[in-house]
């Protein structure tokens, strides 16, 4: 059996008791305290270590919730939110045991989707892949960004936790594309935050349009790792789904080259995504599992995605990249452009899994086991990012595995080096484990930023964060949640 | 059947997908059976390849290079491209030099080069699948 | 270093589990479909209940995390291992998945037994050689009806559902083989055991294919016949991997179809002027990749209009007999191929059409059960309505 971390919950109420009232709330058939039941909860991709959860729920609603809030502020019971566990950090992992809310079974309903105002209010559940198929059945003149994530990944999951899509170039974090949400506090109580504020009783899907102006509590919700409360509903913005669209593989020559390209390409502001694997990542994704980089063979391979409303401006964004592209072999790069349409039959139709998001990747999907350093970075330190990591990767005899993206015109970066491993294969994962806090502890220290972080991570950071910032965490946190319910242990707390 | 190696190195990889995309057809077979001839492809920024017609096998080296072969061919990853999808003849490139021809080699060897290489790219970037998963999905 | 006992047939499919998977969830829905595809995951809910949570389960077993007890029963055995996470799956274990499924049937039976009403399985196989309890048919009776002789170029494995619970599919498949004067006979058949290997429980797995294989080498056959798709994906699939390999070619029956239709040895001479709608069976489309076979059969027939289910081929709901599901959850079992029946009821079909009995028997049920108004017909109970001239 899995370690169950000391704690007095169930010294003032049995653990029949909370059993009981879960049943109550959730009905029978949605509340389960069975080991087989709770074990694929208990630890994920990572090497977090596993902790069993003492109960699972699957809501139907947020009245539920309300009330398993309320009992559980009540009787100090953590609570863990989850929809498809594919968070690489540990996230959902219940650190101090207690109740997993499974969202991805049941709170998955696409509420509303406004053509004029362009976003979709959604509940927890929904993934990408139901997104996608709805936008395409139903508004196939719109279009959302995409991870490089499986289809089964949860939208809401990845928008309050700050995640990086494929318009990002363009966007930014996907945190700023937040129009409002809906949350039950520690005190049960339901706050609507964003323009869909006005109202007493519940709101008009209609008047979810705006994050702003009002006073920003979205912020405290954001990439709190659930800690602050349970989102209910999200709205997201959704963008034109433009007539032109095309991707350009641009291979570098050069173990840093690949750096200019983000920057000056992501500077045009006429990308809608950049992102670079390096060149082993290329050769993961068809069948080549433990890949070396040969003398010769480029180190990156960036896609630059651009879309356009008519083919004037196709044409015109085209050239301003290869612009780019030329004045950078002319100051000394080594890359090539080519259409990525073109390169991919030609290569290897496996490599298409990129271009297609959401999308099962090869290349994450291997083994047993994946973590990441997930970043976000400054643009002006890849250069050395990448050369440090590299290196790295090479010590510990681990295929390099970096991955990059620029971010809303090249404001910032993301940097993201990532391994995947036999989670049960004697040492492997101690051993990956040990490359990936050498990563940890470089790429902080040259100003690195992880989003998603495991707990030994945020440890690392805690040590580097002023001051300031920590009290003023600390004291939000005990406003927010005095009792630590909401994914207790997540940064520290 | 042809046997053509499963290489990991990206050049040995596109060779390998353009020429099994011809593998259990006749006529291909007929032709690259024991041609027996070593032909090195330079595309350029890129290291170059050896493609070894052995009998029934085709391999590929990128170190250890022969220094006596068949053919050299050099171009650019933008030629190839134009060429795979029609917008180039290969003998326009080779006489405009978009297509370089390397060492002693003979007008046969040349166009029996075009013939493998050429006319199996032109098949695969002509085909209409576009996605892995829709392609693979009845015979995986 | 975890390790397996060696005696475990499924051994690699069970290590497999320690090896891959990150629970991605692709296996939740249909790739790039996302339509609902896994009716375990969808009826139960919890994650233990899909199929990469199953995975975890073996690890759990395997790693000494959980402990063998009744409650891992349900997870463990409610499903059809109708292979739709394998189809949906794109990481290198997904052709591999219902193989570790039933592995960890193999680990479970061993330890905590299979659901109650699936032991009736083996202990109706050993009294009467079918899991239907019925009396066994040496097939003798029928050999004499179809005058067939007692060696033949081609063996018709009828297959226990075929046998014993719908016999006019098989007497259907019987006057098509008559009139097509291909040489075959009959055999005095013991299960095929595909209900045996789905639900873990092997111990008369390797004498009951022994047994098959010496009865079809009696008659000097090379070929076998068989219109029902479990016994087909058993007989080319699975006598290998349980160490009876054997040298038969072995045929679906509209396989047989399609070669006279496309030879044109056989023309139609009336028509069949309904709306039909064909069920994709698991064991021959996912589990076997036969999808457009017999599609393209019906497509021939005159008068018959084909429409299709929203979710159809590799993205078929499963009808929810397979897996011993049937015996283990029978109420369950209709209510999956009930939601099959009300895709089918979109269409505007009047006859659902499969080709595998025991689709068929699950579907019929369905209907019956919950007022479909269907006819659920096999292929070959069409072609029995048709008028067929068979050509020399």
């Amino acid at each position: 059996m899995t370690s169950i971390k000391e704690r007095k919950i169930y010294d003032k109420i049995s653990m029949e008791e909370v059993r009981i009232r879960l049943e109550e709330i959730f009905g029978a058939n949605n509340v389960s305290n069975k080991q087989v039941d709770l074990y694929p909860y208990s630890y994920d991709m990572t090497e977090c270590t596993k902790q069993m959860p003492d109960f699972v729920v699957i809501p139907e609603n947020k009245k539920q919730l309300v009330e398993l809030v309320k009992f559980c502020n009540n009787h100090v019971i953590p609570i863990v939110p989850y929809i498809s566990g594919n968070n690489v950090g540990g996230l959902t992992i219940p650190e101090r045991g207690g109740i997993i809310v499974d969202f991805g079974k049941k709170m998955n309903k696409i509420i509303y989707v406004d053509d004029n105002m362009m976003y979709a209010l959604l509940e927890p559940g929904v993934t990408f892949g139901q997104l996608e198929k709805y936008l395409e059945n139903h508004f196939p003149h719109l279009r959302y960004s995409y991870p490089f994530a499986p289809p089964y990944a949860g939208v809401v999951g990845n928008v309050i936790l700050s995640g990086m899509n494929n318009m990002s170039c363009k966007l930014g974090s996907m945190g700023d594309s937040i129009n409002g949400i809906e949350v039950i506090t520690a005190d049960g109580e339901i706050a609507r935050i964003g323009s869909c504020f006005y109202g007493k009783d519940e709101a008009d899907v209609k008047s979810w349009w705006s994050r702003y102006p009002m006073p920003d509590l979205m912020g405290l919700f954001i990439n709190w790792q659930g800690m602050s409360g349970l989102v209910t509903k999200c709205a997201v913005q959704l963008w034109p789904k433009p007539n032109f669209k095309k991707v350009y593989l641009a291979a570098t020559f050069g173990l840093t080259d690949v750096a200019s390209i983000l920057r000056e390409a992501g500077r045009t502001d006429v990308v809608d995504d950049i992102s670079a694997v390096s060149v082993e990542v290329v050769k993961m994704s068809v069948e080549v599992p433990e890949p070396t980089k040969y003398p010769g063979e480029p180190d990156f391979a960036a896609l630059l995605v651009i879309s356009a409303k008519t083919k004037k401006q196709f044409e015109a964004k085209k050239e301003i990249v290869e612009e780019t592209v030329d004045y950078l072999n002319e100051n000394g790069k080594n890359i090539i452009l080519a259409d990525v349409d073109e390169f991919s039959k030609l290569f290897n139709l496996r490599v298409r899994c990129y271009l297609d998001l959401p999308a099962a990747l090869l290349s994450l999907v291997e083994y047993s086991g994946l973590t990441w350093f997930g970043s976000y970075a400054p643009s002006h330190k890849l250069e050395e990012l990448i050369e440090k990591v590299d290196k790295i990767f090479h010590k510990h005899n681990i295929p390099a595995f970096i991955y990059m993206k620029s971010m809303k015109s090249s404001h910032y970066s993301i940097f993201r080096p990532i391994m995947r491993y036999r989670k049960f294969k004697g040492g492997e994962e101690e051993r990956y484990h040990s490359c990936l806090e050498e990563i940890t502890d470089t790429c902080i220290s040259l100003g690195c930023i992880p989003y998603k972080t495991p707990i030994w991570m945020t440890a690392k950071l805690r040590e580097k964060i002023n001051p300031g910032w920590l009290k003023l965490f600390e004291k939000i946190k005990n406003c927010m949640d005095p009792n630590n319910i909401f994914n207790p242990g997540r940064w520290n707390t | 059947m042809l046997n053509i190696e499963k290489a990991d190195d990206l050049l040995g990889i596109s060779l390998n997908n353009i020429l099994s995309y011809r593998k259990m057809d006749k006529d291909f077979i007929g032709l690259v059976n024991n041609w027996n001839k070593k032909i090195i492809i330079e595309i350029e920024k890129f290291y170059p390849v050896e493609v070894v017609f052995d009998g029934n096998e085709i391999k590929f080296k990128i170190d250890k290079l022969d220094k006596k072969v068949d053919l050299k061919v050099k171009m650019s990853l933008k030629s190839l491209l134009e060429i795979a999808y029609g917008r180039l003849h290969p003998i326009n490139a080779v006489l405009k030099g978009k297509v370089k021809i390397k060492g002693n080699f003979r007008i046969g060897t040349v166009l029996k080069f075009l013939k493998i290489f050429v006319n199996s790219m032109k098949m695969v970037a002509s085909q209409p699948n576009q996605n892995y998963y829709e392609l693979n999905k009845e015979t995986r | 270093m975890v390790i397996v006992n060696s005696g475990i047939v499924g051994k690699e499919f069970l290590e497999m589990a320690l090896e891959r998977c990150i629970k991605c969830s692709t296996c939740k829905y249909g790739y790039k479909n996302y339509e609902k595809s896994c009716p375990s995951g969808e009826h139960f809910l919890f994650e233990s209940y899909w199929a990469s949570g199953r995975i975890r389960t073996i690890r759990g077993v395997l790693l000494g995390d959980l402990e063998w007890s009744k409650e891992l029963i349900d997870p463990i055995f409610a499903c059809t291992t109708c292979g739709a996470c394998s189809d949906s799956c794109q990481a290198p274990h997904a052709d591999f998945i219902v193989e570790m499924i039933e592995a960890l049937r193999e680990l479970a039976v061993q330890h905590i037994g299979p659901v109650k009403n699936q032991e009736m399985l083996v202990s109706r196989c050993i009294e009467n050689c079918n899991p239907y309890g019925e009396v066994n048919s040496t097939n003798e009776d029928l050999k004499v009806k179809y005058d067939l002789p007692d060696k033949a170029e081609w063996v018709y494995f009828i297959g226990c559902t075929s046998n014993y619970r719908q016999q006019s599919l098989r007497d259907a498949t019987l006057r098509f083989l008559k009139k097509t004067r291909i040489n075959f006979t009959l055999i005095d058949e013991h299960c095929c055991t595909s209900p045996m290997i789905r639900t873990g429980q092997l111990s008369i797995v390797n004498e009951y294919m022994n047994y098959n294989i010496a009865e079809i080498k009696k008659t000097e056959a090379n070929k076998i016949i068989t219109s029902c798709a479990g016994c087909y994906r058993t007989l080319v699939k699975d006598f290998k991997k349980y160490g009876v390999p054997h040298n038969f070619e072995v045929y679906h029956s509209l396989e047989l179809v399609e070669k006279l239709l496309d030879k044109q040895k056989i023309e139609f001479g009336s028509e069949f002027n309904h709306t039909v709608t064909y069920h994709d069976p698991c064991h021959l489309g996912r589990h076997m990749g036969i999808y457009e076979l017999p599609r393209k059969i019906y497509r021939k027939i005159p008068g018959l209009k084909l429409v299709e289910m929203k979710r159809n081929r590799n993205f078929a709901w499963c009808c929810g007999a397979g897996g011993g599901v049937k015996i283990g959850y029978p109420d369950w079992a209709i209510d999956i191929s009930k939601e099959r029946l009300e895709e089918a009821k979109q269409t505007g079909a009047s006859i659902v059409t499969s080709t595998c009995p025991f689709c068929k028997t699950n579907l019929q049920d369905a209907s019956d059960k919950y007022n479909f108004d269907f006819q659920v017909l096999d292929l070959m109970e069409i072609l029995d309505q048709l008028e067929i001239n068979f050509k020399k």
